[in-house]
């Protein structure tokens, strides 16, 4: 019998013990982001932003950049069409950097489902020096029957890099 | 009429949870909603058929009745009050008496069929330890959803969280509801099992809780009620002795599991923080744990200038030491640097960003936390 307690009291304790070690991971991470010892320049820029591979009769706009983001505003005529922007990243700082994560969410209220969008990744780790480019495609479903009630859509896109 | 067999239920489970795993892949809205009620739904009605006619009587236990439903209640008591605590957020179900049916029907149906397979297998082969193991293992299997595991594959920080918040419980109660069959039938399973899903269906909000809290919950809930059950029996003298002993070790890891969930999950003024960089050498460094004390509105006004303080950045928090404290009229403003760096911070420290203060560290303490890190981050 006290075999038995002992066992499920040791399991129990194991497995909260992992789950809590666990949270303690994804829950409370501190990060050395620019805040670490600084010997070298960090400098993660967005560089262009293009259009391509316009659909006919839509109209990609003229998309515009800063430092920290891209701004496009796609115009798709019918069920089909699409425009893919291509956005360059350029790693002109001393220090390697690779990607964190990236992530595009949906502005509210929430946009018309008829506009989907899809992305590539740039690569990573960018050394520096050097530039990367990655995609983001904006279509109009071409399942969609009729003109949709809601015809636009903002998306937000974040891209965060972290020193190698 | 011909009734299931065990062995024709079981294989029927079986071949069900094979074919779940694929018709998950499939179109897992339709499997959730239609497939999964309708064959649990048919399986009930053999079911109740074969519980009608079957010999074997299970003797319910009335105090162990009432101690079920007690526990049932201070659940769901325990549940809500902890939205008190953490806050709570809308339910994703909706409330509407249409819904409120659709949903019973999704979830209560496999249920109640799950529990009663159980009941009619377990009933038949007490004495069949493999038989029982065998049934515990694959009424677990056929409710895992297959399709979100795999979904989560690549990301193994979602997966981890996943197995902790679903499989884990599931685990636990699948072995827990063996247990009460074997104690007393059907009824104490279904009264635990039913109780654990009705908050969803019917509350309009519901606590806002994390993985952790949840799967946490989830693990520690039927080993609390399997204590309760096994050492609540009337006992001779003797047996009341060696029984405290282990009473004693059970209250004891309880307390010591729930005390940490609590330090863990910040319910407590002081929290725990694992230490990722050296930045801030020789105070304290990587692999080191600090704990840090909370602080109120009124409070984060006079922090000073040399206090170690903790601030988020987006999801992740920093623990730098202050180096300036900038007043302007009613706005306070920290500028932080890490005591081995040789800049300050690049951006000011907002009253807003503030978590905590340090209060002392320990060393090597959480390096657990950063191994792990370092593994779901491939380095």
């Amino acid at each position: 019998m006290k075999n038995k307690t002992q066992n499920i009291v040791i399991i129990l304790l194991i497995i909260i013990s992992i789950m809590a070690i666990g949270y303690a991971t994804f829950a409370t991470q501190l990060t050395i982001n620019g805040t670490a010892k600084i010997v070298g320049e960090w400098d993660v820029k967005i560089t262009n932003i293009i259009a391509k591979n316009v659909s006919d009769g839509c109209n990609a706009g003229t998309p515009t950049f800063t430092n920290v983001s891209a701004t496009f505003n796609a115009e798709l005529e019918k069920p089909g069409d699409s425009i893919t922007y291509e956005i360059t990243i350029e790693n002109a700082g001393t220090i390697d950097a690779v990607l964190s994560s990236i992530t595009f969410k949906e502005g509210t209220p929430n946009g018309s489902p008829a506009i989907i969008y899809t992305n590539t990744d740039p690569i990573s780790p960018l050394p520096a020096g050097q530039e990367t480019t990655f995609t983001v495609t904006v279509s109009y479903d071409e399942e969609t029957l009729e003109i949709p009630e809601i015809t636009t859509k903002t998306i937000t896109g974040i891209i965060e890099y972290e020193q190698e | 009429m011909r009734y299931f067999k065990n062995k024709e239920l079981i294989i029927i489970i079986t071949i069900y949870t094979f074919a779940s795993f694929f018709l998950l892949r499939y179109d897992d809205v339709f499997y959730i909603n239609a497939i999964n009620p309708i064959f649990w739904a048919d399986i009930l009605i053999y079911l109740i058929l074969d519980i009608k006619n079957s010999p074997i009587r299970f003797r319910v236990n009335k105090r162990y009745l009432i101690y079920m439903s007690i526990i049932a209640f201070v659940q769901i008591c325990i549940y809500v009050y902890l939205g008190f605590i953490l806050g709570f957020s809308k339910n994703p179900y909706s409330i509407e008496i249409l819904s409120v049916l659709k949903n019973t029907i999704i979830q209560i149906f496999p249920i109640v069929s799950i529990e009663l397979a159980r009941y009619i297998i377990i009933s038949r082969n007490k004495n069949n330890k493999l038989v029982l193991v065998f049934t515990t293992i694959l009424l677990i299997l056929v409710q895992i959803r297959y399709n979100t595991l795999i979904d989560l594959y690549s990301n193994k920080e979602e997966i981890f969280e996943y197995i902790c918040s679903n499989i884990l419980p599931l685990i636990s109660s699948g072995i827990l509801c063996t247990y009460l069959i074997l104690k007393g039938g059907y009824l104490f399973t279904l009264i635990y099992r039913i109780s654990s899903v009705l908050p969803i269906l019917i509350f309009p909000i519901l606590p806002d809780l994390d993985w952790f809290i949840t799967g946490s919950i989830g693990i520690l809930s039927p080993i609390i009620v399997y204590v309760i059950f096994k050492y609540s029996e009337k006992r001779d003298v003797r047996e009341r002795k060696q029984n405290a002993y282990i009473k004693f070790s059970y209250l004891l890891t309880f307390a010591f599991c729930i005390t940490l969930i609590c330090f863990m999950t910040g319910m407590f003024k002081y929290e725990p923080i694992s230490i990722l960089s050296n930045s801030m050498n020789p105070t304290y460094s990587r692999g080191d744990a600090i704990i840090f004390k909370k602080l109120k509105n009124n409070e984060l006004m006079d922090i000073q200038k040399g206090q170690i303080i903790i601030y988020a950045v987006g999801e992740k928090n920093i623990a730098h030491r202050v180096v300036n404290v900038i007043r302007q009229n009613e706005r306070v403003q920290y500028q932080t640097k890490g005591d081995n760096n040789n800049v300050p911070d690049m951006n000011l420290v907002e009253t807003e960003q503030i978590q905590g203060v340090y209060v002392f560290h320990i060393k090597y303490l959480g390096f657990p936390s950063i191994w792990l890190y370092d593994y779901f981050n491939g380095k």
